[in-house]
């Protein structure tokens, strides 16, 4: 749909012995909001650093627009970077930080003074303009340090956790106007966290990252209506895993999924799959509780445990193989189930999904 | 109960207030009878006088020796600055084989006893053909005042956010540009304070320059010349001006420490 | 190949960086160390010094002198001065350190500084003051006399051993002081309420909270007070006797000036140097193997 904005072509790079990236392909569309999601030390900060120029890679190449930018150092880059600690020039203003890169750009100072001023409207600072950041709080810092990056114009900016050190609901706060922002201006962006909720709210496109690698790529929704692999399962979202074996149909009826003690029905599309998948992943909220066997396939199990959650309630079932299955139901006055409760779980079969064992 | 508490601070209080006596008395004496008219210390003190400031500075030999002692000081500070600034840029920015063998060889000078630099450089400058003279006592002051310098603008350095170096280069700055625009306004006040408290001990050395300073003689060296014959109230007045000046340094170091914080 | 010249360039601007500090450090600090050692093992001629390697300055160091005791019980004595000002100036900072870290709320950090100031306050001032007041002529003399507790000057107050110390003790406590205080300061208060709340007394917490806590500093402060005094050639010259002036270090000093035996010097320079770095790296280790609340802290990890 978009033209390629920058490309990653097979980069690697190691630490020592440690390796950190592991030939790793990935590109972001120009206007796209992409995150990389992952744990700390899955790689994604020094995949980003790669971009900026602050680490080189020892293996393949990095292009925006379809040159490679591997020869150029990080000051004549057409990338900026908000820094995880905001990186403020202490002995600036907060206008003096702003101004920054168009100063060392040498841009003239009536160009300087408009693009200054567009940069702090933009990011509601009129009244701080003046402050030495120190006297700034996390979240205005926050935004003086997107400003300072925004009034350059660069073709991709690059955010390193830019929300860490804020409270939770700042944070939320500044997840929305920052993708506003973004949208607005039509801003290439690569942004990484290792908080899901916020990757969810803030992407187009995630990049789940473990090891080095990408995990599995795509919009929000598809990775969590379609986890690839239990890392990205469990990573974007809670589940539950059965394990067992696939048994084909072998004339056009429902798969199964064969348990220790009991046969699952699964979708059709799981033809595409092969025989080495032996994993079902269900999400928490896709099961109902039921006090009586429904008709179609159920699970049965005890209840062992329930938490209220606010909007939720999470109910632990102890399943007769001795699995534990995790159920969301909307919280209520009165919950219907009570602990020791002898109880059947179900699930349409196609919220479920079949996930490769081998790729842990 | 309170009172056992109360009596156990009390006698700590009354413990550590006589340290800090034990500390001031002495120097309160020297200041107080610099203005003692008489030759001889003795108590009570004979009333007031400018008598010893005006004998110090008709001391011609004194006041040479200051003069050399304030060359000396300003030349050695600057070499240390230039060459110490740099040294803890390169140790904050960089990791480099040798680094932590390096911090430790800068400081030796102030963890070793200042005979041994002393002798240990003068032994070696004869070899090499400088004699003991302004200097030899310039090379061995400037080396010893990096152990100063290099450790507090080190110690800001690694204060300083590290990533602020980087956000300069992202935003267009050369490595140069980054230093003069972003760091170097950042350490400002450290190098100050570490040129301001490296003039004083400069001022104030003894063990390396007695060995390295021939006939060039310097203000404490020319002081502890005069201790040695016999006293004279003159010691009295010249310290209690050096004394006014070093507090008046450190207070103006700590006071920009303060601020740079 | 890009990537060779990008990082030789960082490493080109590395290198002219470090040097001409290191340069400077090299020629004018490492280079003396050794050739002073290379020193120690040769012979002093009439007007030149002769190089031929032999031990016959560290035999003389145990052996002979042409003044007073053998120069290595002239060594044990300074050790023995040293160990008196580390202990003096250990009991005079930690009491004040410790007053100032818990007793003191309001214009703590006034008083801290008051208390580094000595520091930074001339070395021959604070020597020459011990020498009028202890002085026969000097002013405790005449408070004495005026007080009419003596009627003749007491002779004993200077030219001893016990001036030195008193002398030493006084410059060399801020240098102590600084660490000790340093060590309690960075004990948290919680570690102290959690050790109350555990039903410590103020005995017990001090004993195995607060001491063993502020030990490095301790340890540190002790160094420096025993390697400084050890050094230390002009207090001894100032203010010690007939005998107690003639400490390690003015041995040394005698060789390169009177005595005019710089390969000797050089000789005795070594065995303090070697004592000195061999004290450091035990204390060194001392100190990290009681560095117990660094080891907890938890370390940032890029």
């Amino acid at each position: 749909m978009n033209d390629i904005m920058v490309e990653i072509r097979n980069v690697s790079k190691s630490f020592g012995k440690t390796s950190v990236v592991n030939d790793l392909n990935l590109s972001v569309h120009s206007g796209e909001f992409l995150t990389l999601l992952g744990p700390s030390g899955c790689g994604k900060t020094t995949l980003l650093r790669m971009i900026a120029g602050f680490e080189y890679p020892d293996k393949g190449d990095i292009l925006i627009q379809g040159k490679s930018i591997l020869s150029i150092p990080p000051n004549r880059r057409e990338v900026n970077t908000v820094f995880q600690s905001y990186a403020l020039f202490p002995h600036l203003t907060v206008r003096e930080n702003i101004a920054f890169g168009l100063k060392m750009k040498k841009v003239p100072r009536e160009a300087m003074d408009r693009r200054v001023d567009a940069a702090i409207e933009l990011t509601q600072l009129e009244s701080l303009a003046l402050r030495k950041p120190a006297k700034l709080s996390g979240g205005q810092q926050q935004r003086v340090a997107i400003a300072r990056s925004l009034v350059n114009e660069p073709k991709v900016l690059l955010l390193d956790e830019p929300l860490g050190a804020l409270d939770l609901q700042l944070r939320r706060q500044m997840q929305i106007s920052l993708r506003r922002l973004q949208r607005r201006l039509g801003m290439t962006c690569v942004y990484v966290t290792h908080d899901q909720e916020e990757a969810m709210t803030l992407s187009d496109r995630i990049a789940i990252m473990n090891a080095g690698r990408i995990e599995q790529l795509g919009t929000p929704a598809e990775i969590y209506g379609t986890p690839a692999t239990p890392f990205a399962a469990r990573f974007l979202g809670d589940t539950n895993f059965l394990s067992g074996t696939l048994q084909r149909a072998a004339d056009g009826t429902m798969n199964r999924f064969i348990t220790a003690t009991s046969e699952i029905p699964l979708p059709t599309n799981v033809e595409l799959l092969k025989e080495k998948y032996q994993s079902l992943s269900i999400r928490p909220e896709y099961i109902s509780l039921h006090h009586e066997k429904p008709t179609d396939f159920a699970l049965q199990g005890k209840i062992i445990e329930e938490n209220f959650l606010g909007l939720f309630s999470r109910i632990t079932v102890s399943l007769a193989s001795g699995e534990h299955l995790f159920v969301l139901i909307p919280s209520s006055a009165k919950s219907p189930y009570t602990v020791g409760d002898n109880i059947f779980a179900t699930w349409d079969p196609a919220q479920a999904h079949l996930i490769g064992m081998d790729n842990i | 109960m309170f009172s056992r508490i109360s009596f156990s601070n009390w006698i700590l209080a009354f413990i550590a207030f006589s340290v800090l006596a034990f500390l001031y008395l002495p120097i309160i004496v020297v200041v107080l009878y610099s203005f003692n008219p008489d030759t001889v210390n003795s108590f009570p003190m004979n009333g007031f006088s400018l008598k010893w400031y005006q004998v110090m500075f008709e001391n011609e030999a004194l006041i040479a020796s200051l003069g050399h002692s304030v060359a000396v000081a300003l030349i050695s500070t600057s070499i240390a600055t230039l060459l110490g600034v740099p040294l803890a840029f390169a140790m904050n920015r960089y990791a480099f084989p040798g680094k932590r063998l390096l911090e430790r060889v800068v400081l030796l000078p102030l963890i070793l006893p200042g005979i041994l630099t002393g002798i240990a450089m003068l032994t070696f400058f004869q070899m090499l053909g400088i004699p003991q003279s302004m200097l030899a006592v310039v090379i061995g002051h400037s080396t010893f005042l990096m152990a100063i310098m290099m450790p507090q603008v080190y110690a800001q350095l690694k204060r300083l956010d590290s990533s602020i170096q980087e956000a300069a280069l992202d935003l267009g700055a050369s490595g140069i540009q980054a230093f003069f625009y972003v760091i170097f306004p950042n350490i400002r006040t450290a190098i100050f304070g570490a040129a301001l408290l490296s003039f004083t001990l400069s001022l104030d050395e003894i063990p390396v320059t007695y060995f390295l300073n021939g006939v060039f003689s310097t203000l404490p060296i020319q002081i502890w010349g005069m201790t040695r014959n016999g006293i004279t109230p003159q010691v009295n007045a010249i310290s209690t001006l050096i004394f006014a000046f070093s507090l008046t340094a450190i207070l103006i170091s700590a006071w920009l420490g303060r601020k740079g914080e | 190949m890009r990537q060779g010249n990008r990082q030789g360039r960082s490493r080109f601007v590395l290198l002219g960086i470090l040097a001409p500090a290191v340069i400077w450090l090299v020629l004018f600090l490492i280079l003396p160390y050794f050739n002073l050692f290379s020193f120690s093992f040769w012979q002093n001629d009439v007007f030149t010094v002769r190089h031929e390697f032999n031990l016959l300055n560290y035999a003389k160091f145990f052996t002979e002198s042409q003044t007073g005791a053998a120069p290595y019980l002239v060594l044990l004595d300074t050790l023995k001065l040293a160990c008196w000002v580390t202990v003096c100036t250990l009991l005079l900072s930690f009491p004040l350190a410790y007053f100032i870290r818990f007793k003191v709320t309001r214009y703590k950090q006034a008083l801290y500084m008051l208390v580094i100031i000595p520091l930074w306050v001339s070395y021959i001032m604070r020597a020459y003051s011990w020498k009028i007041i202890l002085g026969t002529n000097g002013i405790l003399n005449s408070f004495l006399l005026w007080l009419g507790i003596v009627d003749t000057p007491v002779s004993f107050f200077l030219y001893s051993d016990v001036s030195v110390i008193i002398g030493m003790t006084h410059i060399y406590t801020p240098f102590v002081l600084m660490p000790v205080y340093t060590a309690l300061e960075q004990i948290p208060q919680n570690l102290i309420e959690a050790s109350n709340d555990l039903g410590g007394n103020r005995l017990r917490t001090f004993l195995h909270v607060v001491f063993p806590l502020a030990l490095p500093g301790i340890i540190t402060g002790g160094t420096y007070a025993f390697v400084l005094s050890m050094g230390d050639f002009l207090a001894p010259s100032l203010l010690g006797g007939p005998t107690s002036s003639t400490k390690i270090a003015n041995i040394v000093q005698q060789q390169f000036g009177t005595s005019n035996n710089w390969p000797y010097g050089a000789a005795i320079g070594i065995v303090i140097l070697v004592l000195v770095l061999g004290l450091l790296e035990v204390t060194g280790r001392l100190e990290r193997h009681f560095s117990k609340l660094e080891s907890t802290s938890p370390r940032t990890l890029r």
